[in-house]
């Protein structure tokens, strides 16, 4: 725990520093008019807090809920594919194909079939996290090495015992990456939806402070979504923290590889 | 008894299109209790045999026997303990929770408490700590306590030493020879490395390669226990010599 | 139940013989067979579906009226695809400069190092499109909000992939170079930049699968004429086989644009 806090101290006095010089510079006159000060931005939000509660709760629901499915299909898919092995390959490529679809050009069709609810925003969330979740179970289902699996065939260890005591601990370490990579594509799913049309979620705001020219709420808004994205980022490292407390060989490093 | 009999073993591999022979004609009594060596150029599948032992591959002609059972059934028995040439232990878990790993999958107590295991191969002290904690000796004194932990009728090492450096390799080569006469345990060795070879056992078989086959079978009577300086002993280098010289004429006859 | 997948593990086992290029060759031909294949089969399924449920064209229109609206609006398509796909290979060539440079200081100075690098990887897994509102706010509606949209969002897997890639040199080789006396610039041009290279084309690969997404999203905020303007305006006409035409020209144009740089690191990998 001091060990993560002391590397977050470098990281965390550039971004201070960076605050004070953006601070500084707007009052020495030397920003244009849309970037604003951070005291104009803090000053806002008292004003704006039940506003950023209420959609932001909004927001949060949606990518929640696109992220639970998005699990749940992404784990369907994976036992698919671990349990076929001819399957590996399509269902692989099948998520890279939705991937790399821009998620923009699909709403409008989505926006006719699911209408602009709730719905819409829970699905592009799921669609907009399911990969890297999909490709992280696969790659740590599939991490366990030629002879650990020898072993447990020596041992004569039925499947269940395989599955608890070798391919689920195995698969940890890359299953917490993906959650960490999705969590915050989960949150700008919804926002995309929410940019397309809504009347609540942290992307109307936005939407709306944009067009009414409201430059610190913009600014706000933004900074929430960020927050929260690192909020979940970080909630799930700490659950990773506490359950995988052996050094993992490699990198786990889901879509980086 | 466990004696390992091989009647006529072979194995064929299919490759794409291609049926390569890994291992023809394995004839072989090994005597329960006793220590044999598989030594052989690279590609002569004495692994591939070692596999065939263990169950992980099945013979595609010929039989094996291991006491009374197929080598299925004395897997399933828990009669089989293997050490790799990495250690393969679990990262997760601890020395001692990795040494009760059979234990766990078996179902069935305990023969050896893993605590006197982690005593009989040097770890005192080091029970709790994690694979990623220990050297690369250490670690395969692990797996060898780990394969040890059911009391196995035979035990099968598939050069567990190769990525050690000599000094250590020395060292461990006496303790596992202390551990094989206090377990009894019929014990089959694979190795790149003739005086190793002819330290430990009490016969190598040398395999030639393209297919593999035995080439030779040498006893080893030196006495026992042995200690290191059995390796300056004359009849020690006269052992070398028969093994290397039937190494070299099998791959003559396979160039 | 033994045999199968364990035989690889016999190390000893002799390898067959192997022919990479015809493999390689042969590989490609049945690649583009079997892309035309699938493209046909989702046409057909397409066509089945809507003629099989009887399904109104406002939900979706047929295969054969997105062919006519593509063909009656081929010239508008052409040009927002193109001012779309501008916008992507400015804004990720530039994202690449800036990355190279940012991560070459890197290796000149582990301060520096050491204070960003946690910070860029960070934001690395931060929802960057989401600041798009602000570029829009500081850049305007034109071409350069497209471009710096799509900067933001190619710079960081870039950058990570470059830090870790100018990182991966073995020590030898830098040894080697000290040893021969070879000043900074030709240990990073000869040494530390070809070993970089694959991580590089990596970053390169993880960029360009949101690369179209960034660019048209720029576009559906600020009204810049791209395909994405192209979709909004026309589901705003609800003119579905207009706006269809629109989708598939960007998915085909991302999915291609991915394909592309996958190759191109492929072959760069080796």
């Amino acid at each position: 725990m001091t060990a993560g806090l002391r590397s977050a101290l470098p990281p965390a006095l550039v971004l201070l520093g960076l605050a004070l010089l953006m601070e500084a510079a707007k009052a020495a006159g030397l920003l244009p008019i849309t970037v604003p000060a951070p005291t104009q931005v803090l000053a806002v939000i008292p004003a704006q807090f039940a506003d950023l509660v209420y959609h932001g709760a909004a927001t949060l629901r949606s990518a929640l809920l696109g992220y639970l499915c998005a699990g749940l299909v992404a784990g369907a898919l994976a036992s698919v594919a671990l349990r076929f092995h001819g399957a590996e390959r399509p269902i692989i490529s099948f998520g890279l194909l939705v991937d790399c679809f821009p998620l923009i050009a699909l709403a409008p069709i989505f926006v006719i079939w699911l209408g602009q609810g709730m719905l819409l925003h829970v699905t592009l969330s799921a669609i907009a996290s399911f990969f890297p979740l999909l490709l992280g179970t696969v790659k740590g289902f599939r991490a366990t090495d030629a002879s650990t699996r020898q072993l447990f065939h020596v041992m004569a260890a039925t499947p269940m015992q395989r599955l608890r005591l070798l391919s689920v601990p195995a698969a940890l370490p890359y299953i917490f990456q993906a959650m960490k990579i999705a969590a915050p594509l989960a949150l700008l799913g919804a926002l995309i939806a929410e940019w397309i049309g809504a009347e609540r979620g942290l992307g109307a705001m936005m939407i709306y402070a944009l067009f009414s020219f409201n430059v610190p709420v913009v600014w706000l808004t933004i900074l929430t979504v960020c927050g929260l994205s690192a909020l979940a980022y970080g909630l799930i490292a700490l659950v990773e923290s506490r359950v995988i407390t052996w050094e993992v060989r490699g990198d786990a490093g889901g879509t980086d590889g | 008894m466990s004696d390992i009999t091989l009647s006529d073993v072979g194995m064929m591999f299919d490759i794409g299109h291609r049926k390569i022979t890994a291992l023809r004609g394995i004839d072989a009594v090994l005597p329960s209790g006793s220590f044999t060596a598989l030594i052989g150029p690279s590609g002569c599948g004495k692994s591939t045999l070692l596999r065939l032992i263990a169950d992980v591959l099945a013979p595609t002609s010929g039989e094996i026997r291991i006491g009374d059972h197929a080598p299925d059934a004395a897997r399933k028995r828990h009669e089989i303990g293997f050490v790799f040439q990495d250690p393969t232990l679990l990262p997760w878990r601890s020395v001692v929770e990795n040494i009760r790993l059979p234990v766990e999958v078996a179902g069935q107590p305990a023969a050896r408490q893993p605590e006197e295991l982690v005593e009989l191969v040097g770890l005192k002290g080091f029970e709790q700590a994690r694979p990623a904690q220990l050297s690369g000796g250490m670690q395969q004194r692990v797996a060898i306590a780990r394969a040890l932990a059911l009391s196995p009728k035979v035990l099968l090492m598939d050069e567990p030493f190769g990525a050690l450096d000599e000094i250590t390799r020395q060292k461990m080569n006496i303790e596992l020879l202390n551990i094989w006469r206090e377990t009894g345990t019929t014990a089959v060795l694979v190795t790149h490395s003739i005086s190793e070879a002819v330290f430990m056992a009490d016969r190598v078989l040398v395999l030639s390669a393209n297919p593999g086959q035995v080439a030779d079978r040498i006893d080893i009577d030196l006495p026992r226990p042995r200690a290191l300086d059995l390796m300056q002993d004359p009849a020690f280098h006269a052992h070398e010599n028969a093994v290397r010289a039937a190494l070299f004429s099998g791959e003559r006859t396979a160039a | 139940m033994p045999g199968g997948p364990m035989a690889e593990a016999t190390s000893d086992a002799p390898a067959p013989p192997r022919r990479p290029f015809a493999m390689a060759r042969s590989g490609r031909l049945t690649g583009l067979v079997k892309l035309l294949l699938a493209v046909a089969v989702i046409v057909a399924l397409w066509q089945a579906i809507i003629f099989w449920w009887q399904v109104p064209a406002f939900i979706a229109p047929t295969p054969g009226a997105v062919a006519g609206a593509f063909v009656s609006h081929f010239q508008e398509i052409v040009s927002s695809i193109a001012y779309t796909l501008r916008s992507v290979l400015l804004g990720m060539g530039l994202a690449l400069i800036l990355a190279l440079i940012l991560a070459g200081l890197f290796t000149l100075s582990p301060l520096l190092s050491r204070a960003l690098l946690p910070l860029v990887i960070i934001l690395r897994t931060a929802p960057i499109l989401a600041i798009a509102p602000i570029l829009i706010l500081i850049f305007g509606r034109g071409l350069t909000t497209s471009i710096a949209v799509v900067v933001m969002v190619s710079f960081f897997p870039i950058m990570v992939n470059a830090a870790k890639g100018l990182g991966s040199t073995p020590p030898n080789a830098l040894e080697l170079m000290r040893v021969a006396g070879a000043t900074w610039g030709q240990t990073f041009h000869k040494v530390r930049l070809p070993y970089a290279l694959p991580y590089v084309f990596t970053g390169i690969r993880l960029a360009s699968a949101g690369a179209v997404l960034s660019a048209m999203l720029a576009e559906w905020l600020s009204g810049a004429p791209g395909i994405g303007t192209f979709i909004l305006e026309a589901s705003s006409y609800r003119d579905q086989p207009r706006m269809w035409a629109g989708v598939v020209t960007s998915v085909i144009s991302a999915v291609a644009f991915f394909a592309l740089t996958t190759q191109a690191e492929r072959r760069l990998a080796g």
